[in-house]
């Protein structure tokens, strides 16, 4: 499988469409049910960032075939205000945020691989993978 | 917020949960998933554990309409999906604290090493817990660590309720916000910072000096702070009593002196009508006097003199000590030449020799140092009176800084066993009988000196001679 799936994302429905076709995308390539939750959740915490920070953009879902092994990806995409200071985005957020390893760093730590990249002004790209054992 | 009252979050939690969970099993998919997924996250984020979301689900379960058979079966196994995808988010917090507890070497070890990282963790905190400082560990979201026993003993906390927990769940209020919020710009601004701070305890108001820095992985990441705090409320107590004592002292030094200037002031009228009408009595009556009378009365008029001559150098010693000092270059060679003159016109018969270095300028206030050399000279000159030739010298050493300036005679000297008396007020080493003298020279020496922030110091030897050393600034370090 090489096509892509676009899924635009402005509203909590959305996120929702994106996660059905995260979860169904992981399914077929074999990931654990276990696995497909992770997924559906680094979905929705990529998603939101999307919402929360630039109101709209898109998730892009993609089957992974890379030295016999199956994978996801997910892009994150949106043309919002950018990131000023990755370093601090990805930092685990202090207990005005009082949810401990989520957001960005979470979903970072529940994919395989993770790349942030943002210019600001310009907008946010994020692309996970996720491998299946 | 939101540990504020977990009660309301957790019947709030049981509602949703047991709602959506009866929406998934009938059937409506991914859009009650979400719903699991956002239940789990607020969980999370409320500090509800995992074992509440364990009971949650098995209340939600009981309250489902009974299946059976293939219904049951299948209705079980939406409902484990379900339970899945709410604890999804958990599984996010524990990678973030196993990420955290891994960067601060307090887990991920394994087998052999496990029980020398033990053993090392436990001599850590053996030293930790022995220090009179408070010291703790917070993770990246503010949450405890790590709290040695001296953090339990001045907040009056258990570890084991601290652990895991922000400032908020354990301290007062107003000391969790001031806490939380300092610890925070430290591991933003990634720097460490030393501050003091403030903290009503049960004694009351204690001052510590905090140094908090934040702990910075390989990547630049910060993933935690430490900070070591000092109870320095004595160390404060004791430098403002210090400092109040310091300055009384000075209000009493600067009152006495006021005190003694007006006394010795207003002795000296009465003391002048004692000599002027013995003078007189002498003069005008003293031929009714037998000679042993006229004796006596001239005695009542060298004392009455030789108080006059205290209360003089008394003033002027009360007078070096107050006023500005108006430094600036002063050529003491040249006041040496000028003093030295002034001296030998003064006894044109006595055959002194003044040795006096050329171009020596120093850095002061110039009638000071003018009384200083006066004095210097003139006890030189005064206990080289008895020498048939005598030797006075004037020179300066200019290193090591700050440059020593001297004064150097051949005359009667002095025993150095009483070197420390040489320079309070109205000691003398010598009888009147054989120098003149009122014993407030070297005392105003050792002041201008003092107030210059230099140093005097003198040595001698009896019948050979006295050498006077002075500084005028302090010893740079």
């Amino acid at each position: 499988m090489s096509d892509e799936l676009h899924v635009p994302i402005e509203s909590e429905s959305d996120i929702v469409t994106a996660r059905q076709h995260g979860r169904q995308l992981a399914s077929l390539r074999g990931f654990s049910g276990a696995d497909q939750a992770l997924i559906a959740t680094a979905i929705s915490e990529v998603a939101r960032n999307i919402v929360e920070h630039a109101r709209r953009g898109e998730i892009i879902l993609r089957s992974l075939e890379h030295d016999g092994r199956r994978g996801v990806q997910v892009v994150a995409r949106d043309d919002g205000p950018g990131i000023a200071d990755v370093g601090l985005a990805m930092r685990d957020g202090w207990p005005a945020v009082r949810s401990p390893g989520m957001g960005l760093p979470g979903a970072r730590r529940l994919m395989d691989e993770f790349d942030l990249e943002s210019t600001p002004g310009k907008g946010t790209m994020v692309t996970m993978k996720k491998w299946v054992r | 917020m939101s540990q504020a009252n977990p009660a309301a979050p957790r019947a709030l939690l049981e509602r949703d949960y047991a709602s959506a969970l009866a929406d998934f099993v009938s059937g409506t998919g991914e859009e009650a998933l979400n719903r699991a997924y956002l239940i789990g996250r607020r969980a999370a984020s409320a500090g509800i554990g995992l074992l509440d979301m364990a009971t949650l689900h098995h209340q939600a379960l009981a309250e489902l309409p009974p299946a059976r058979g293939p219904d049951g079966a299948r209705r079980m196994a939406l409902a484990g999906q379900f339970l899945v995808e709410s604890l999804s988010p958990f599984e996010m917090t524990l990678r973030a604290h196993q990420d955290s507890a891994r960067l601060l070497g307090l887990g991920g070890a394994s087998g052999a090493q496990d029980s020398q990282i033990d053993r090392a963790r436990e001599q850590l905190h053996t030293i930790l817990d022995a220090t009179t400082a408070v010291i703790y560990l917070k993770d990246s979201d503010g949450r405890y660590l790590f709290v040695n026993s001296q953090f339990q003993a001045v907040f009056g906390v258990r570890r084991q309720d601290v652990i895991g927990r922000v400032d908020h769940d354990v301290l007062p209020r107003e000391a969790a916000d001031m806490m939380s919020a300092i610890d925070r710009a430290v591991m933003e601004g990634r720097t460490p910072r030393e501050l003091e701070e403030s903290i009503t305890e049960a004694d009351g108001e204690h001052t510590w000096l905090s140094l908090k820095f934040p702990l910075i992985d390989d990547l630049g990441t910060p993933y935690g702070l430490c900070c070591v705090a000092t109870d320095i409320t004595q160390r404060k107590e004791q430098d403002e009593a210090l400092r109040r004592a310091i300055e009384a002292a000075v209000v009493a030094n600067r009152e006495l002196e006021a005190f003694s200037y007006s006394v010795a002031h207003d002795l000296r009228a009465p003391l002048r009508s004692i000599d002027g009408f013995s003078q007189v009595l002498l003069e005008e009556l003293g031929d009714r006097l037998d000679p042993q009378g006229q004796k006596y009365l001239g005695y009542v008029r060298e004392s009455a003199q030789h108080m006059g001559q205290l209360i003089d150098d008394l003033l002027g010693l009360a007078r070096v000590s107050r006023g500005d000092l108006h430094r600036g270059p002063v050529d003491l060679s040249a006041t040496c030449r000028c003093i030295a003159e002034r001296l030998q016109a003064s006894e044109p018969a006595r055959l002194v020799e003044f040795t006096i270095e050329d171009g020596v300028v120093a850095d002061g206030d110039e009638r000071l140092l003018r009384a200083v050399l006066e004095n210097l000279l003139g006890n030189a000159w005064k206990f080289t009176g008895k020498r048939p030739l005598a030797r006075i010298e004037f020179g300066a050493r200019p290193e090591p800084r700050p440059a020593t300036y001297f004064v150097r005679d051949t005359g009667a000297g002095f025993d150095m066993a009483y070197v420390d008396k040489l320079f309070g007020t109205f000691q003398r080493l010598h009888r009147t009988s054989e120098f003149e003298g009122t014993g407030i020279g070297l005392a105003t020496v050792h002041r201008i000196v003092s107030r210059h922030g230099g140093r005097v110091w003198a040595e001698g030897e009896v019948d050979r001679g006295a050498t006077f050393y002075f500084t005028l600034e302090e010893v740079s370090r």
